[in-house]
């Protein structure tokens, strides 16, 4: 975004909705462009993009982000690199039908790494009531600053705040701690 | 804050590596010799996977949401106003002729 340094950790913690609207509306048609002209679909394009803003978001909030373009340049070209793997992946998979898809390929930075947590723990966020899930996910997952949180939800202070995100956090480790003894004796 | 959430954030800051490096020799040495806290540790890095991918999931669906603002069928409810405006005029018209 133009010549000085666009902050895009502080921008998408600030207001997210907003940064991933304008970043969505400047950048997805190039990336439709892109895989419609590659004998992909709309479909195709869209599930492309949005695993691609989902790891510029964790990279960003993480730090970890080092642009050396455009935030949109960025985009498309992990876009493209996957599109490109998925491509060879299915020409590979109908030329070898019946057999196995080679799995020894490298972990690359612009894949997505597999979720490490069970899908049936994810009822347990849910039963926490969103004051606790919306602390929690903001604090821990959007790397959102206590200061933000406390004033989202009307804390007095960074310090109450904090107190109940671990309120929050004990909860959860209990509902957890109990279904993982669950699995484990059973 | 209790003592309980006091050992919560001291696994946390465990985890995420903001203990000095005293503190983390101590804290390894309790790990080996205090089951309970090792096991609390396991416990609640499965928390931090949980709400990673219930997480990314959120993220997703607010994708999803700002899609359907931009670009989902912006052109389909006055379609299906003329539709129905058209299906209810031919309906009238059959039932009085």
């Amino acid at each position: 975004m133009g010549t000085k340094e666009f902050n895009w950790p502080e921008a998408l913690r600030n207001d997210r909705e907003r940064t991933l609207t304008q970043l969505y509306k400047q950048t997805f048609p190039m990336v439709l462009h892109y895989v419609k002209r590659n004998s992909g679909t709309e479909q195709d394009a869209k599930d492309l993009f949005q695993d691609a803003v989902i790891i510029f978001y964790e990279k960003a909030v993480r730090g970890e982000l080092t642009l050396t373009a455009s935030a949109s340049t960025y985009l498309v070209s992990i876009c493209r690199k996957r599109w490109l793997r998925e491509l060879h992946q299915r020409s590979h998979w109908e030329s070898t039908e019946g057999q196995e898809l080679d799995q020894a390929q490298p972990p690359a930075d612009f894949e997505l790494e597999k979720p490490e947590s069970e899908p049936s723990l994810m009822e347990y966020v849910e039963q926490l009531g969103s004051t606790c899930q919306s602390i929690l996910l903001s604090f821990y997952y959007f790397r959102q600053t206590m200061e933000q949180i406390a004033e989202q939800h009307q804390y007095r202070n960074i310090r109450t705040a904090t107190v109940q995100k671990f309120k929050c956090l004990e909860r959860l480790r209990k509902s957890v701690s109990t279904a993982l003894l669950e699995t484990f004796y059973h | 804050m209790r003592p309980e959430l006091e050992r919560i954030q001291l696994i946390e800051d465990y985890l995420y590596q903001r203990l000095s490096p005293t503190q983390t020799a101590d804290l390894e040495v309790r790990l080996l010799i205090e089951p309970d806290l090792y096991e609390e540790l396991e416990v609640q890095k499965q928390v931090y996977n949980l709400l990673q991918a219930r997480g990314r999931r959120q993220l997703r669906s607010e994708l999803e949401h700002i899609h359907q603002r931009l670009y989902g069928q912006p052109t389909y409810p006055w379609l299906a106003y003329i539709l129905v405006g058209f299906l209810a005029l031919a309906a009238g018209c059959w039932l009085m002729g």
